[in-house]
C-alpha cells in the first residue's frame, strides 16, 4: 500500500489508541478523602497542620493537580466531584435533597437543580449498591438515571 | 558602496558603544525611581515588606539578589525581570501595579501568553472573596485556637450564591510539616523551621475536612471588595504561590498570612496586620477585618456534622428519640419502634442516625474498606432511601452574639485585692495572653472549653513585703463533653506550668507543675448552662524546696459550672488529693469563683479557696484587651 495509506492508518490507529486510553476509568482513587488524608502520599501529621494534607498536591503555581478539574475534559468533572464527596453525596441521595446533590446537579449542567435529588433517591440502591462501590459506577449510574427521565435529560445539558 | 559605507557604519557602532546610550529599560527604571514607586505602600505590601525587609523567604519571590532587604533594588530587578517570560508570568500583580503607575512600561513589556496562570484564573472564576473561620478544635494543638482561610467565590456572595459554594476554591496557608516527633513538631513550629505555603484547594475538600471529619463549625465572612480588588487579589495569590514564608506558629501563622495576602489590595489607609498583637490568634485577624468600616458584608454559618445532629435531635419528639436510640444500639434499621412511626418520623430518625454514624466513624467510612461502620451505614442509607420523604434543607442561623469575632478580647489583665488566712493581705496582678476560660463571658466561644496560653499571677504579700510568682501556666486546656444518650466523649484537662503548693507537703513552695485529668461531664437538668464534671486527676510538682524534689499526686475532682447568663458565670470545685514521697500525703481543695462582665471589656471577679493551709479570698477586676 502507498505511503499516504500507511500514514493514514497510523494516524487513525493513534486516534483510536488515544480514544481508548481516555475511555479507561479515570484514576480518581487517589483523590478520595481517605487517600488524601491517610494514604501513602499524605503527611503523617496532616491533621495537626491546619491544612489539607495535600500541601504539595494543591500548590497554587504548580499547575493542575490530579484532584482538581482544571484542564481536564468535561467528562471527568462528574467523577472528580463524586470521588471527593462520596459520603455526603450518598447521604443526600438517600435523603432526596441536600447541598451536595444540588451541587452535583449543577456540575451536570442542570438549570433546575432541586428535582434531581428526589429522582435519584428512588434509585439509590442501583447507584450505591454496596459499601465498596466505585466512583465510576456511581457516576455512570447517576448519568443513566437522569437520562431516563425525559424532563431532566432535557434540562441537564452537561450530561456526557 | 563598499568599504566607504562599511567604514561609516563601523564608526557609528563604535561611537554608540563608546558613549553607552542608555537602553529603554534603563530609562524606565530611572523613571520608576524618580516617581518613588518603591516607596508606595502598594509596592511594599506586594513584596510583604515590614520596614525594609520582606517577610517572604523563598528566593523565587525576589528579582534582585538583595531584594529581600531592599525594596528599591527589588523594584528595579522586577522591571527587568518582567521583560522575560519567567518574570512576566510569575508576577502579574506587580506588573499590574507598574502599568497603573508607570504606563511607559508597556514599551518594554509586551503581552505574553502564560498558560498555567490563565488556567488558574479561569478555574477560580473569581467574583467575590470570603474569609472563612473554622472554629476551635481542642483535639490538636495547632487547631485549638481556630483557623482561617480564604474562599474565592464564583458568585457575588449572598444567600443566593450560597448554594454552589462547594464548587468555589479555598486558598489556604499552612506549614509543610516535615517531622513526625511531636516535640520536634512543636519546636519547629514555634521557631519557624517549617516552610509555610499557600495552596488552592476545592472548597468541598475544606468542608469535608472541617465540617465532617473534624466536626468544626465554619463561619464565613463575606468581604466587600470591588471587582478590581478581587482581580488584583487573584493576581497576587498567584505570586504568593511561587514562594514560601517561614512558618511561626505564634506570630506569622496561618491566619496572619491570610490577612497579609489581602493587604496589597486594600486602600493605603487600611492597615490589617500592623494592628495585630504580637501573638496572633486567628479570631483577632477576623476582628481586624470586621474593624475596617464597610469591609465586612455579611456573616454566615455552616454547622458541623455534630451540630447538625444536635439540631435534628432537638426536633425529635419522645417516641422518635427512643426509636433513634434503639436504632443506634441495634445497628440495624429494622427495629420495632422505628417501624411503628409514620414516614415523616421514620425519615427524621434515620437522618439523625446517619449523622450519628458519620461523626462517630468518619475516619473508618472514608477509608472505603469493608468494615463494620461502612456496612451499618449502607443499611441505614438504603433504609432511608426507601422512605419516600425528602429531607428539608438544614437551616442554621445563630445569633450575632455567637459569632466568633464578637467574643471577648483575647488578652486579659487583672488586679485583685484579698486576704489569706496564713499570709495576710494580698494584692494580685494577673495576665493572660489568650484565650478563654470557663468563667469568661460566653458568646463567640465554646461554652464547655477552656483554652489558656501563658496565664500568670503575681502576688504581693503586704504583711511580709514580698512579691511572689503565684501561678503560671504555659498552657492549660479543659474540654468538657457533656454526656447524653448519644454522646459519650471523655472530659479531659491538661495544665503545664508552675504552681504554689497549698498544702502541708511544702507550704507555699513554688514548683514546676503538671496535671492531666480525665472523666465525664453531665448536664443533670435541662438547663443550658449547668454542667457537673467529675475527673480523676494526676499531678506532678517539682521543687528543690522538698527533699524528694518530686511530688506526684492523684485524686478526684468534682466541679459545677453554672452560667446564669452569658456574662455571669459561677464555678465551684472540690477535690481530694493523695501525694507520694511526702509525710503529709492527704490533701484537699475547695474553691468557688464568680465572674460578672458588666461592661464590654470589664469583668468583676470574686474568688474563694480553702485548703489545709487555710482560707483565702479576693475581689478583682479583669480587663479584656
Amino acid at each position: 500500500m502507498g505511503d499516504t495509506m500507511k500514514k493514514s492508518i497510523l494516524i487513525l490507529a493513534a486516534f483510536v489508541f488515544v480514544g481508548v486510553a481516555s475511555a479507561r476509568p479515570y484514576g480518581t482513587a487517589g483523590c478520595g478523602l481517605g487517600n488524601l488524608w491517610f494514604g501513602k502520599n499524605s503527611q503523617i501529621l496532616a491533621a495537626t497542620t491546619n491544612g489539607s494534607s495535600a500541601n504539595q498536591m494543591f500548590g497554587i503555581s504548580t499547575g493542575t493537580s490530579n484532584c482538581t478539574d482544571d484542564g481536564k475534559s468535561a467528562s471527568l468533572r462528574l467523577p472528580i466531584f463524586v470521588e471527593a464527596n462520596k459520603i455526603a453525596l450518598a447521604n443526600d441521595i438517600a435523603r432526596g435533597n441536600g447541598e451536595t446533590v444540588t451541587t452535583l446537579a449543577k456540575v451536570m449542567g442542570c438549570s433546575e437543580t432541586t428535582g434531581v435529588g428526589e429522582k435519584l433517591q428512588s434509585n439509590f440502591a442501583s447507584i450505591f449498591p454496596n459499601e465498596r462501590v466505585t466512583t465510576q459506577h456511581v457516576s455512570e449510574t447517576i448519568v443513566e438515571t437522569v437520562k431516563r427521565d425525559s424532563r431532566l435529560a432535557a434540562d441537564c445539558k452537561g450530561l456526557i | 558602496m563598499g568599504s566607504g559605507k562599511s567604514f561609516l557604519f563601523l564608526a557609528f557602532l563604535f561611537s554608540t558603544t563608546l558613549f553607552a546610550v542608555p537602553s529603554r529599560v534603563d530609562e524606565i527604571v530611572a523613571k520608576a525611581h524618580s516617581r518613588q514607586l518603591s516607596h508606595k505602600k502598594e509596592w511594599l505590601r506586594l513584596g510583604h515588606y515590614k520596614g525594609r525587609t520582606s517577610q517572604a523567604d523563598g528566593m523565587d519571590f525576589f528579582n534582585a539578589p538583595n531584594g529581600k532587604h531592599d525594596p528599591d533594588a527589588e523594584l528595579e530587578g522586577t522591571i527587568r525581570a518582567l521583560t522575560g517570560e519567567v518574570g512576566y508570568c510569575r508576577f502579574p500583580a506587580r506588573l499590574d501595579f507598574l502599568r497603573r503607575h508607570l504606563p511607559e512600561i508597556n514599551d518594554i513589556v509586551k503581552p505574553r501568553v502564560c498558560p498555567k496562570f490563565e488556567m488558574y484564573r479561569e478555574t477560580l472564576a473569581a467574583r467575590s472573596v470570603s474569609l472563612v473561620f473554622s472554629s476551635y478544635y481542642l483535639n490538636n494543638p495547632a487547631s485549638a485556637f481556630g483557623h482561617t482561610f480564604l474562599r474565592i467565590n464564583k458568585a457575588d456572595s449572598g444567600k443566593e450564591g450560597r448554594r454552589f459554594e462547594l464548587l468555589d476554591h479555598g486558598i489556604n496557608y499552612a506549614a509543610t510539616v516535615t517531622v513526625e516527633n511531636p516535640i520536634l513538631y512543636a519546636i519547629y513550629g514555634i521557631f519557624g523551621l517549617f516552610e509555610g505555603h499557600f495552596t488552592r484547594v476545592p472548597y468541598y475538600y475544606k468542608v469535608r475536612e472541617y465540617n465532617d471529619y473534624e466536626s468544626r463549625d465554619l463561619w464565613t465572612y463575606d468581604l466587600n471588595l470591588s471587582p478590581e480588588q478581587v482581580n488584583r487579589l487573584v493576581l497576587h495569590l498567584w505570586e504568593l504561590g511561587s514562594t514560601y514564608f517561614d512558618y511561626y506558629y505564634i506570630t506569622e501563622n496561618c491566619s496572619y498570612h491570610i490577612l497579609s495576602s489581602l493587604e496589597p489590595v486594600m486602600p493605603d489607609d487600611v492597615e490589617l496586620t500592623d494592628g495585630l498583637p504580637y501573638v496572633v490568634v486567628p479570631v483577632d485577624t477576623v476582628r481586624a477585618i470586621a474593624a475596617v468600616p464597610g469591609l465586612l458584608k455579611q456573616v454566615s454559618f455552616r454547622p458541623a456534622l455534630r451540630t447538625v445532629f444536635d439540631q435534628r435531635l432537638a426536633l425529635l419528639d419522645g417516641p422518635e428519640t427512643d426509636a433513634l436510640e434503639e436504632t443506634i444500639n441495634a445497628e440495624k434499621p429494622g427495629t420495632p419502634r422505628l417501624a411503628e412511626l409514620p414516614p415523616q418520623s421514620r425519615a427524621a430518625v434515620l437522618d439523625a442516625a446517619m449523622d450519628y454514624v458519620d461523626f462517630m466513624h468518619f475516619k473508618e467510612l472514608i477509608k472505603e474498606e469493608e468494615n463494620a461502620p461502612a456496612r451499618w451505614k449502607q443499611k441505614l442509607l438504603v433504609a432511608r432511601s426507601q422512605v419516600p420523604v425528602v429531607t428539608g434543607d438544614v437551616v442554621s442561623e445563630p445569633t450575632l452574639s455567637e459569632t466568633p469575632h464578637k467574643g471577648h478580647a483575647t488578652g486579659r489583665v487583672g488586679l485583685d485585692v484579698g486576704q489569706e488566712q496564713a499570709r495576710g493581705a494580698t494584692l494580685g496582678v494577673s495576665w493572660r495572653l489568650a484565650l478563654h476560660d470557663l468563667l469568661d463571658p460566653m458568646g463567640g466561644y465554646p461554652d464547655i472549653a477552656q483554652i489558656e496560653f501563658f496565664r500568670t499571677r503575681l502576688l504581693l504579700l503586704a504583711d511580709r513585703q514580698q512579691v511572689k510568682l503565684d501561678d503560671f501556666s504555659f498552657f492549660r486546656v479543659i474540654s468538657l463533653s457533656p454526656w447524653n444518650r448519644f454522646s459519650r466523649k471523655m472530659t479531659w484537662k491538661v495544665n503545664v506550668g508552675a504552681q504554689t503548693i497549698r498544702d502541708e507537703s511544702c507550704p507555699y513552695c513554688l514548683g514546676a507543675f503538671g496535671e492531666v485529668g480525665g472523666g465525664l461531664t453531665l448536664r443533670p437538668f435541662p438547663l443550658e448552662r449547668l454542667f457537673v464534671t467529675f475527673t480523676m486527676d494526676t499531678t506532678l510538682a517539682l521543687t528543690s524546696a522538698m527533699k524528694s524534689f518530686a511530688r506526684p499526686g492523684f485524686g478526684p475532682t468534682l466541679g459545677i459550672k453554672a452560667g446564669l447568663s452569658a456574662d455571669l458565670n459561677f464555678l465551684v470545685q472540690g477535690g481530694y488529693r493523695y501525694y507520694l514521697f511526702t509525710p503529709n500525703p492527704h490533701s484537699y481543695l475547695a474553691s468557688a469563683e464568680a465572674r460578672w462582665r458588666f461592661l464590654p471589656d470589664l469583668a468583676l471577679n470574686l474568688a474563694a479557696f480553702h485548703g489545709p493551709l487555710g482560707t483565702e479570698g479576693n475581689l478583682g477586676l479583669f480587663v479584656y484587651f
